[in-house]
This record gives structure tokens, sequence and C-alpha cells, in this order.
């Protein structure tokens, strides 16, 4: 079962690759011993990849630098031996939990991790993943109601279907001189109004690369018509059959138009974003200051309050003072509402302020998370892109910053 | 729109410019002030709580200099000045963000397995 994997001047995202289900777990050695990862070594340190034998697993402290999880089942356990060790002091290890998964939206809870964490993944969902929406319109022909600019802007809050945005360029890093199949996407559209009046929709949008042969990328793309699997019981609402209203014409009244997507992210302009909402919310965590507690409140109190606290307190004979309880500690029973109430009064009536006692999210590590997708990309999948996001750029930094550093010490610097 | 800065100038990073900087003020070698480009709150908060849960940095912030100059300043200080290659404020900043990598590749992990179980679940039952 020993593997060995050649090399590495530093980890990087292939290397740790895994399907899924793969059940190997890794623990890196750096070679030399006791080197220090910062850069100014001149020949780069190289990294030993061994799946780890728990049973037999011996550590060796120094030389231990990266430590990571493939597993899932045991994976925490063993994480939680990993840390005692000293294996990466610093680092979190959280847990995730799915409540909802659909292509429209999510809910998971992530704990045990921290509120920069949290945000840092939620505003990279609605800022940084990139998707592809319509970025520049020409307009050959327009008698309808709305005038070039509001049809243009219409236009740009399409979701459109972004699977391929991943693989596609940005136009400003594409090698071709205006535009191509790789950066962008073209569609036409060519409405007249009918006696009766007609409704232009995203139906009317036409992706002129629509050819998957010729262009597997650009041909996938095509208007998010209606991102919900469901039929709306009003048929007059129902945008899966109509799709998404843009203007609405007269008898004789002409849109024509090119409309060109591009790739982008949210941070460049919101059409870009691929969620409706991202939003999460740390759990209410009581917590108390029991020293504070024990001091402020005369023992018939505390015997009182202990009968409020559903087990979360208990009572040492020896002191006559409130202690947690271990499953409280561990974080399987909570402080109720009617506790934190009969605590405040108890408190107001010796003279002190609730707050000074009991303390609320002082901690939060546990955080609810709801994502609503626009259709654009699945809402799994956005997840998934912003943390690869969010890696990709923490690893850029590292290796610039290295670079840099170097590049301090070639010149003498230090 | 003549003077309007360009809507790609938050996210592009021009030629020749460097996405990290440093600098020690007033040449004290325990603290370094980072110049991140083209970043914003997301990372700069990100890396400053990851900084102070370790033991070494006494002290870690950031700030967005203006809302339209697009870098960020971290500025970080440990404990012991000593030479580069034992703890310094760029051997800080490059295990913290080794650190949230890990942090963010175990969450990858158990987020696919996640998905995968509820996509099966789902496709047992419909
Ligand atoms: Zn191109």
């Amino acid at each position: 079962m020993e593997e060995h994997y050649s090399g590495r001047a530093q980890p990087g995202p292939e290397t740790f690759e895994s399907t899924g289900n793969d059940l190997r777990e890794y623990i890196v050695y750096r070679e030399a011993p006791g080197a220090s990862p910062c850069a100014p070594i001149k020949q780069p340190p190289s990294y030993q990849f061994k799946p780890i034998n728990w049973k037999t697993r011996k550590v060796d402290r120094q030389n231990l630098t990266v430590y990571f999880s493939l597993s899932r089942t045991e994976a925490s356990t063993r994480l939680k031996a990993a840390t005692r060790g000293q294996a990466m002091p610093n680092a979190r290890f959280p847990t995730l939990e799915l409540s909802e998964c659909t292509d429209e939206s999510l809910k998971f809870v992530l704990s045990r991790t921290d509120a920069s964490v949290a945000n840092a993944l939620r505003r990279v969902m609605i800022a940084e993943v990139p998707t592809i929406a319509i970025d520049l319109v020409n307009i050959s022909f327009n008698s309808s109601p709305l005038h070039d600019e509001f049809i243009a802007h219409r236009l740009g809050m399409i979701p459109l279907v972004s699977d391929k945005a991943a693989d596609m360029n940005y136009t400003r890093d594409c090698e071709c001189e205006d535009f191509c199949d790789l950066c962008a996407v073209v569609f036409q559209m060519d409405v007249e109004g009918q006696v009766e009046g007609t409704t232009v929709t995203s139906q009317h949008l036409q992706n002129v690369w629509f050819d998957p042969d010729t262009y597997p990328r650009a041909s996938t793309v095509e208007p998010v018509h209606w991102s919900c699997g469901a039929e709306h019981p009003d048929p007059a609402l129902d945008a899966s059959a109509s799709g998404i209203i843009i203007a609405k014409l007269k008898a004789g009244q002409r849109i024509k138009l090119e409309a060109i997507a591009r790739k982008g992210i949210g941070k460049e302009h919101a059409k870009w974003s691929p969620v409706a909402t991202v939003s999460y919310k740390s759990e209410p965590v009581v917590s108390l200051r029991l020293d504070e507690l024990n001091n402020r409140l005369e023992v018939a109190q505390r015997q009182e309050l202990l009968k409020w606290s559903d087990g979360a307190l208990k009572w040492d004979a020896r002191t006559n003072k409130l202690e947690y309880d271990d499953a409280f500690k561990y974080g399987r029973t909570a402080l109720s509402n009617d506790f934190v109430r009969k605590c405040g009064e108890m408190l107001v009536q010796v003279g002190s302020h609730p707050s000074e006692v009991i303390l609320l999210n002082n901690d939060p590590s546990r955080f609810e998370f709801f994502v609503e997708s626009t259709g654009a990309i699945s809402a799994p999948v956005v997840v998934v892109n912003a943390i690869s996001v969010l890696r990709n750029k923490l690893q850029e930094l590292q290796t610039s910053l290295r670079a840099e550093t170097l590049d301090r010490v070639e010149h003498g610097l230090y | 729109m003549a003077n309007a800065p360009e809507r790609f100038d938050a996210v592009f990073l021009p030629d020749g410019v460097s996405k990290i900087s440093y600098e020690h003020p007033m040449n004290d070698p325990s603290t370094a002030v980072f110049r991140i480009e083209r970043e914003d709150h997301t990372i700069g908060n990100l890396l400053r709580m990851q900084l102070l849960r370790d033991k070494n940095v006494i002290f870690a912030g950031y700030r967005q200099p203006h809302p339209l100059q697009h870098h960020i300043e971290l500025r970080v200080k440990v404990k012991q000045p000593s030479s580069l290659s034992e703890e310094s404020p760029v051997t800080a900043l490059i295990e913290a963000i080794t650190d949230l990598d890990q942090e963010l590749n175990l969450l990858q992990d158990r987020f696919q397995f996640a998905v995968g179980r509820a996509q099966a679940a789902q496709s047992e039952t419909g």
C-alpha cells in the first residue's frame, strides 16, 4: 500500500483532485527536514505524497507540512487526531450538511469555520463566479415603444446557460481581433408586430453559432427562459412556455438586432452574477459568563435557575456553583429562550444588566446558507465554482508572493 | 461618459503590475504591509482572520484605501523579528494561505460528496 508520487515544488490542485468518493488520505512531507515554506530557497522544496496508514501512523511533526483529507465518513475523527498532532495548528476543518439540493436552490449548514470564510464564499458566489451575459447590442431597426438602451439593458439581464463559461475566454484575454466563438456568443433577433400584438421574449433570440460540431462551446449558450422546473398555475404568467418578456409590439412595429454575449463576473456588472441570492445566518448561540453568574446571584436563585436550564447546567455540590454540563460543552444541548428570560430577570433583580452575563453569538461557527441560482449555472455548481475561484485566488497570491520574495533576495533587498 | 472608469478596472490586473508586493515600514522586519492588487474585502478579511489564528502574529489588519483604487493593504506584525527563513510576516502569510487553501480543499470534497449523495437519493426516489 506504499505509494509514492514524484516530487512537486508546490502542492497544486491537480495533485489533490479526487473523484468524490476517493477514500485515500495523504500526508505531505517536505523532503528537507525543517525547511521553511518561505521563498528564498534557491531550489524549490520537493514533497512526498504518501497515503496515510492510520493504524501505524507516526507523524513526524517537524517535517509534516500539509495535511488534508480526501475521505468522508471517518474523516472528521481522523482530522481531529491530526489537529491534536499539531499537523496544521491554525487550519480549520469545516463540516457541511446539505438539507435541500435542487438545480435552482440549495440549503446547507457550514460549521466549524469562521465568518470570514462564510462571507468570502458568499461574496465570491455573488460577484466572482464567471457566467455569460449579453454585453454588446447592435440595433439595426427599432420602432418599438422602448428606446435602444432600454432594450439593450433588458437583454443583458436575461440569464444565459453558462455551463461552458469555465472553458471560455474573457474577450480581453482572447487572441482574436474582435470576438470569436471562444470568447463570445452571437444572437440575432428580428421580430415584427402582428395585428393582434406581439410579445418579444427571450425565445426570439436565435443563437447564430448553434451548430454543436463547429461551435462546441458557443452552441450550448441559450437564454434561460424559465429556471424553475414547475409550471406557473396561471398560464398567462407561465414563462416556461413563453420565455422572458423583452418588449411588446403593436402591428407594424419592429425590432431587429444582433446581441453579443461575453464572459464576465458580477463584480464587473451584476448581470454576470450567477445567483439571485446568497445568504447565510449564524445560529444564535447563547453562552454565559459563569463566574459572573455565580458571583452575582444568591444560592437560592442559582438553584432556581438550574431548574430552567434543561440540563445544560449542572450543580457543583462542593462549591454550590453552577457549571456547564458536558453535553452543553459539546454542543448537544442549548440554553432555551425561557432560561435566558428567567436569567435576565434575576440579574435585573440584583442590579446587573443581563448583557454582563449572557453572551449572544460570541463566536459564531455555524452558518446556514441559502443559495438561489438565476438558472445560468445550477446552484450546486455555483458553490463548487466559487470554492475553485477562491482557491485559485489564494494560490495565485501565494505564487506571486514567493516570486516577489525571491526577487527581493536576488536584488539584495535582504 | 468620457471620464468614467473602465468597468473591468476592478478586475483586470494590468501588465507589469505584480499581484502582491510588500514593504517593511520603518525598516522593521517584523512588520510588513502587503499591497494586494485587484482584490477587495473578500480576500482581505479572509486573510486577516486566518492570520490572527497564528500565535506568532500579534497584529493583522487590512483596509481598502479608496473604493476607486482596486487594491487592499494588509498589515501584519509578528512576534519575533528574525531572519527570513524563520518566522516573518511573509512566512506567516504564506502559511495562512496554505491553511485556507487546505480548508477550502476539504470543503470542496465534502460539498461534492454531499451533493453526489443527495442527487443519488433523488434519482432513487424520483
Ligand atoms: Zn475570442
